[in-house]
Parts: C-alpha cells; sequence; structure tokens
C-alpha cells in the first residue's frame, strides 16, 4: 500500500533539497567574507570591518542551517538506501571520509573563531579563520560533487560479489575521483554557489539603498558585488556549455531527456518553451531548429542523440525534467539582465535612483536559488532510472528491512521541521538585515537580557553572577 | 598493508572517533540537559556560552563516527542505520533541533521565545543521548539480522533490560561530564549551585555504571568472554574504577579541571571496554546460527582502507591542531560580549 520506495525517493529529495538552500549561499557568502575582510585589512577602513562583522553574523545563521540540515544527508544513505550503501561504500565512502576529515571539520573548527573570536585573537589570526572556513566550505562542497559525479559517472571501480552481496570495489583512488564528470560539474556548482552570494549581497544592499539607509554600506557592496557577478555570469556561462556537452557525451539519454529530444535527427532543435510528454514521446513548444545540435556539437547538421536509440527501460523521467533545466536557464537569462542593467545603470551613476532596478534585484535572490534547485534536480533526475549509471537501478538501492509506515512517519517528521525552520530563518534573516551593518553603540542590544531592569536585583546584572 | 591488520586499524579508528564524540560531544550534550537546571536568563547564557565556540566542531565527531563506518565497514553502515531507523530519524530530528536552538535561543528577547528554546535544546539534549545510548547497546548486545544484514526484527527489539540501563549510563555519564565542563568555565556563585549537582550527579553515575557492568557480567556472556580468556585485560576495568574514584576525589576537592579530566578518563576506559567486548564483531546478530557483521566480513577493500588510512594520517593532525588552537582561544572563564549566543 505504502511504497517505501516512492516515499523514500520523496523524502530524499526534500531533505536533499531543503538543505541545497543554505549550502550555496554559505559558500557564496563566506567568498564575500573574505573580500571585506581582506579589504579591511589592507585599507583599515571602518565601513570594511562593520561589513564584514555584518555579513559574518548572517553567515553564523546560514551556516547553521546547513549544518543542521545536512546532518540528516549522512544518515540517510544508510537509514533510506542501505543497499546503496553497501554497494557504492568501497568506493563511495572513501570520498565522504575525505569530506569529512578534510573539509568538514577545518570549516567547523574555524567556525568558532569566526564567529567569536573577534576579542580573543589578533585582525590577521581573524582573518586566516575566515580564510579557513571558506577554503573549509569550498573544500568540502569539492568533495560531495566529485562524490555525486562518480553516480554520474563511475569510473576507477571494478564489480565484486553476486547478488546481495554484488558491490564496487575501488581500483584507481583518482580515477575514481577525477571521473570524467568531476570538474565540470564541480566548476559549475561553485560557480552557481558564488552567483548566490552575489545576489544575495544585492538584494540586500538595493533594499538599503531603497530605503535610503546605511547608504554607504550598500554602495560598497553593490560594487564589489557587480564585479563579482559579472565575473560568475560570463563563467558561468562558458561552464553550462561544458557541462552540457559533458552529458551529451557520457550521459546521452540524460542530455536527451533535458532537451526533450525523442528523435535522433539533423539539426536537432533547441526548445524556448514547451511541453514534454513521455508518454506521446513528443515534445511540443517553440523550438528553434539546428541550436542544439550547434550547441552539443558546433556544428548545425550533426544530430544529437535521441532516446528512440535509448532502450525505454532506460528513460530518465523526461516530463520534469525538461521543465526544471528550462527553469534553470530562464533564471540564468534573469540574472545575465540583471547584472547588465546594473552595470549600465552603475556606469551612469543612476543606479540610487533607479527604484524599479533596486526593487527587482531584492527579489533576484529568488533567482540563483531556484537556479540550483532545479538544476540539482536536473541532473539526479537524469540520472534516473539508475542510482549509481549503468550500474545500479534506484529500485534495487532501497533499504531491504524498512515499511512504508516508518517511512511515512520521518517524511512528516522533516516537512514539519523544515517548514518551521523556514520560516524561523526568513524571520531571523530578516531581523538581522533590518539591524543592519552600523555600530549602534546607543541602539536597542538584541542580546539585552529581558531580564535585566525588570527584575533589576545586582546578581542579575553583574555578569558573572559574584554576589551570592 | 595487510588487510587483517588495516581492519583492526580502522575498529580502533571508529571507536576512537567514538570516544572523541563522547568525550567531546558529550560535555556539550550534558550542558543541554543541564540547561533547565540554570537559575536566570544570565545564567542560561553563561552555560551556552560555555559550549557557544566549540559544540559545532564537536558534533562533527558523530558525523565522523557515521562516515567512518561507511568508508570502512559500508556493510556496517547500511546494516546500523537501516536497522535503527527510527532511532536514527528521532537522533536526527534531535540534532537539527538543537542545533536550531542554539542558534535561535538568544536572537530575540521575549520571554516566551526564550524559555521554548531553552526547552527545546533541553529537551534534544536528552533526546540525543538517549538514542545514542540505545543505538550502541543494541550495536554490542545484538539485534535480530540476517547473515546479509538485513534487520528481522520490530521495534521493540532495540529495548531490554541491557539496553535500558546503557541509555541511562550514557545520559548520567554525559550529565556528570557536562557539570564538570560547566564548573571550568564558571565562577563564583554559578559555580557553587553547580558543585551541589555535581557530586549526586557523580553518585548517579557511578551506581549505573556498576548496574551496566553487573547485567554486562550476567545478561551478556560473549561481551566478558574475551576477558575471561585474557585476564590481564580487566586492568581497564580496573583503571576505569581507578578514574571514577579520582573523579570523585577531585570533585570533593573542588578541583574542576581535574575532575574534567578524571570524567573524560572514564569515558575513555568505558569504550575501551566495550571495544575489547565487542571485538570482532560490530553487530551482533542475536538469531541463532548468524554471526552479524563482524570487521571481517563488513570491511571495506584493501586498498580502500589504506587509503582512508593515508587519510587519517594526513587530515587527522589538522584535526587536532585546530581543535587545540580553538579551545586554547576559548580557555578560561566564559566572558559574555556582543557576539556571544
Amino acid at each position: 500500500m505504502l511504497d517505501p520506495l516512492i516515499l523514500s525517493r520523496v523524502q530524499f529529495a526534500l531533505h536533499i533539497g531543503f538543505h541545497y538552500i543554505f549550502p550555496p549561499m554559505t559558500i557564496g557568502v563566506s567568498l564575500f567574507l573574505v573580500i571585506l575582510e581582506g579589504m579591511y585589512l589592507f585599507t583599515k577602513n571602518k565601513i570594511y570591518e562593520n561589513l564584514t562583522r555584518f555579513w559574518v553574523k548572517i553567515f553564523g545563521l546560514i551556516f547553521a542551517l546547513g549544518v543542521a540540515t545536512g546532518i540528516v544527508n549522512v544518515f540517510a544513505f544508510g537509514t533510506n538506501w542501505a543497499e546503496f550503501s553497501h554497494f557504492v561504500g568501497d568506493v563511495f565512502g572513501a570520498l565522504l571520509g575525505a569530506e569529512g576529515v578534510f573539509a568538514f571539520t577545518m570549516e567547523s573548527g574555524f567556525l568558532g573563531i569566526l564567529l567569536f573570536g573577534w576579542d580573543r585573537v589578533g585582525p590577521k589570526m581573524h582573518f586566516f579563520s575566515t580564510c579557513m572556513v571558506a577554503f573549509g566550505a569550498h573544500f568540502s562542497a569539492t568533495w560531495i560533487v566529485f562524490a555525486n559525479s562518480w553516480m554520474q559517472t563511475p569510473s576507477g571501480y571494478q564489480i565484486v560479489g553476486e547478488g546481495l552481496d554484488r558491490h564496487c570495489v575501488l581500483t584507481e583512488f583518482w580515477k575514481a575521483v577525477f571521473n570524467p564528470s568531476s570538474l565540470t560539474r564541480l566548476g559549475h556548482v561553485l560557480l552557481g554557489c558564488w552567483l548566490t552570494g552575489v545576489f544575495l549581497v544585492l538584494s540586500v544592499a538595493a533594499y538599503y539603498i531603497l530605503k535610503k539607509r546605511h547608504l554607504e554600506y550598500g554602495r560598497k557592496l553593490i560594487k564589489i558585488a557587480l564585479i563579482v557577478g559579472a565575473v560568475c555570469i560570463l563563467l558561468q556561462t562558458w561552464s553550462a556549455d561544458s557541462s552540457g556537452r559533458a552529458a551529451a557525451t557520457f550521459q546521452p539519454a540524460k542530455l536527451a531527456a533535458l532537451e526533450g529530444v525523442y528523435k535522433t535527427e539533423a539539426y536537432s532543435p533547441f526548445y524556448l518553451f514547451g511541453w514534454s510528454s513521455a508518454k506521446n514521446k513528443k515534445t511540443y513548444g517553440v523550438k528553434i531548429p539546428g541550436i542544439l545540435s550547434l550547441l552539443v556539437h558546433h556544428k548545425l547538421s550533426e544530430p544529437v542523440l535521441g532516446l528512440d536509440q535509448i532502450p525505454e527501460e532506460d528513460w530518465p523521467v523526461v516530463t520534469p525534467m525538461f521543465q526544471t533545466y528550462r527553469w534553470m536557464i530562464y533564471m540564468w537569462g534573469w540574472m545575465f539582465i540583471m547584472l547588465i542593467w546594473a552595470w549600465v545603470q552603475n556606469y551612469r551613476k543612476k543606479l540610487e535612483n533607479s527604484k524599479w532596478l533596486l526593487r527587482i534585484l531584492m527579489f533576484t535572490i529568488l533567482a540563483p536559488l531556484s537556479a540550483n534547485i532545479t538544476g540539482w534536480f536536473s541532473a539526479e533526475l537524469g540520472r534516473q532510472p539508475w542510482v549509481v549509471y549503468g550500474l545500479m537501478r534506484t529500485k534495487d538501492a532501497l533499504s531491504q528491512s524498512i515499511t512504508g509506515g516508518q517511512v511515512l512517519g520521518s517524511l512528516i517528521m522533516f516537512v514539519c521541521i523544515f517548514s518551521l525552520l523556514l520560516v524561523l530563518f526568513l524571520f531571523l534573516l530578516n531581523q538581522k538585515i533590518q539591524y543592519g551593518p552600523e555600530d549602534k553603540e546607543h541602539a536597542v542590544d538584541p542580546y539585552r537580557d529581558p531580564y535585566q531592569g525588570r527584575e533589576g536585583s545586582s546578581e542579575r546584572k553583574s555578569p558573572k553572577g559574584t554576589a551570592t | 598493508m595487510n588487510l587483517i591488520f588495516l581492519q583492526y586499524f580502522w575498529y580502533c579508528i571508529i571507536y576512537v572517533a567514538l570516544f572523541a564524540f563522547a568525550a567531546l560531544d558529550g560535555f556539550d550534550l550534558g550542558v543541554g540537559i543541564l540547561h533547565l537546571t540554570a537559575r536566570n536568563d544570565n545564567e542560561r547564557r553563561l552555560y551556552l556560552n560555555a559550549i557557544g565556540p566549540v559544540w559545532d566542531g564537536n558534533s562533527v565527531w558523530l558525523i565522523i563516527v557515521g562516515g567512518g563506518l561507511f568508508a570502512g565497514f559500508p556493510l556496517a553502515f547500511a546494516t546500523i542505520f537501516s536497522s535503527f531507523y527510527n532511532l536514527t530519524m528521532i537522533l536526527i530530528g534531535g540534532i537539527i533541533f538543537r542545533a536550531v536552538a542554539i542558534e535561535f535561543r538568544s536572537k530575540r528577547p521575549s520571554k516566551l521565545w526564550r524559555t521554548t528554546w531553552d526547552c527545546l535544546f533541553s529537551f534534544s539534549s536528552l533526546v540525543i543521548s538517549i538514542c545514542v545510548g540505545f543505538i550502541l547497546a543494541g550495536l554490542i548486545s545484538g539485534i535480530p539480522i540476517d547473515q546479509y544484514g538485513v534487520f528481522k526484527g520490530s521495534f521493540s527489539s532495540f529495548f531490554n533490560f541491557f539496553t535500558i540501563i546503557f541509555a541511562v549510563t550514557v545520559v548520567a555519564l554525559f550529565v556528570m561530564h557536562g557539570t564538570t565542563f560547566l564548573m571550568m568555565k564558571t565562577e563564583g556563585d554559578v559555580r557553587k549551585n553547580l558543585q551541589r549537582w555535581a557530586l549526586p550527579c557523580c553518585a548517579f553515575f557511578i551506581l549505573s555504571l556498576s548496574l551496566l557492568t553487573l547485567s554486562a557480567w550476567f545478561l551478556q556472556p560473549h561481551l566478558v568472554s574475551i576477558f575471561r580468556a585474557h585476564p590481564w585485560l580487566l586492568t581497564f576495568a580496573g583503571l576505569e574504577a581507578l578514574a571514577s574514584l579520582g573523579l570523585i576525589r577531585s570533585l570533593y576537592h573542588n578541583q574542576a579541571g581535574r575532575a574534567f579530566l578524571w570524567s573524560s578518563a572514564t569515558i575513555l576506559f568505558l569504550f575501551v571496554l566495550c571495544a575489547l567486548g565487542n571485538f570482532p564483531s560490530i553487530i551482533r546478530s542475536t538469531l541463532n546460527n548468524v554471526d552479524g557483521i563482524t570487521i571481517y566480513n563488513a570491511s571495506s577493500s584493501q586498498k580502500t582502507l589504506s587509503i582512508l588510512l593515508i587519510i587519517v594520517a594526513i587530515g587527522i593532525p589538522f584535526v587536532l591542531a585546530y581543535t587545540f588552537w580553538l579551545y586554547k582561544t576559548f580557555r578560561g572563564k566564559v566572558v559574555i560580549d556582543s557576539h556571544s549566543y
């Protein structure tokens, strides 16, 4: 009745998807922390110091959510996907182990200094900690993407055993780490993360300028974010192109599904928008013939491999993928246009008066966030029906001992927890943004003791409770 | 390097990580359980900020245990977490709530807001400790799994006299460890209040530890067989008793730092005893004619284990170095400033 497979897949998509809201923001913001604190050390300008402190607080909040939601992922392989864990453990475990030992500990260790060490270590040591946290965040993402890429394009392994004992054994570590899609996918993911940081910063800065608050701070942020953003969006364009072509080479079924190509024919079209129906084996919509061939093979007439060349049992879930993939591209377009618009207005020195530009910029943070999620869905749905491409099907990866009821229970738990977390996160993020980056010596301290002053005994006022 | 050596080595690594988890995250879980005993908001903030800069790094050790099992003993990883599905999910729920409670608690001045998070923080710390206790107890006392590691029991298979005593001991251990840590980090009135708690906590821990030892001796004969075969290993039991006595003595003399070290030593020897008693099994099976999951049938290949050895050899010195630096930076009594929780 309750299918543990479907429920487990929904649950995995839910907690990975929810988790994936946060790490791209931490990675993106960590880049800005390094830039801002570096600028502070270089110029000794108080504004940069305040900006760093401000973003560190936001970083702390996002990081906490990222860790809290990320812990689920480690255990989920064992709880719901025990057969998968056994099958890939020999290879996959080494990659995740490296992530844990090299990256995650570094990140969490230095985070303490980054958040609380302002008065405990010198400015240079603090900057060093900031760099280590940023490096840890990036390095962590690196191992995770490599492990995931191994699931997409496995290499450096060998299969041993029969039946329930069938599993992969590592033969060449570096070949498994640098499997064919590792580097392309890593670039694509990191650029997505940096763009998320750029637009988070732009969004906050646009808000301040619109409200005519913290103007000096807003201007500095916009200037830096526009430069980083321009570099990232151009690199992302290039990275997207190579990712697509890597998919065409190593996972042709994925590319065919992303583009809704059912027939292998010359002048393969690119759909601007439309609807792909796996049932009718047809894609409806507005198309430009030859563009897909041009993108994939750099030649208009060269046919792109269609789903007709692939057995139907190996088809990914085409209908949703076609949409998530297109959404990602639209979001890229939105970001591109916003950056050009902002650059032009900035060049004409009219940025601060362009009300509409600032208003839209405020909401453009939704573009990278949704692009990250839809991109991830496209990549993972495109790997189906395999959990490890070509080696193990998703339906064989499920734990044998779990029941639908158990998974439903945990799924409901996650839905409740995550809804609560999302509301709280937005609430506190807003509070921090409203508080702003400026020094407020006389302002109300949000961290004040609520009991202080009201009950006001000398014992409660003294910070260390020395009175008896 | 030969496979058997690597398997032994990785078994030790898992237990070392477990020890690091219990000795480090143990005290901040203990502080969490004690949180509601603090008498006012300032005291609660002192408690919270005593663990503020370190709790996140500490909880990484639980991930290392999970990741270490995944890498070194994939079959054990798969079996443990799919068998203990419900407990793991409750554990995860606890970890999420705890992380969030620490982060959010002091963010708003409202009394209702803080009290709610205080309760959640304390409750989730307790839930995490209990779940960890039951999972560890289940592993060493055995659960019904077949030769492929597929769980054949039900939720009630995890609860019996031994596992309940084990979970209680874990909670008592963490509370005691947390108390000694807080005593080290506070002064004046706050510390005096903690002192009142310390000895009863310690006494309760020793009581449950003795009960646990007795029930292991009489109810879990497989755990003591190695000690019957090699009586000299009972030295560790002696050391465990010695550490407990040292703990009582230092608490009696009001030496917090020393008490914390003795408390860590009790944890160390407790895990040494568990590791020895359970060896070479990782998950015992209670079904007849099934070996259960051992380090021999669950381990990764020789190649992977050698790579893991290299990763650990390179990585762990760094981890120790910055953990040490972190604790050094935040040594001394807690001070609340504008960056605190």
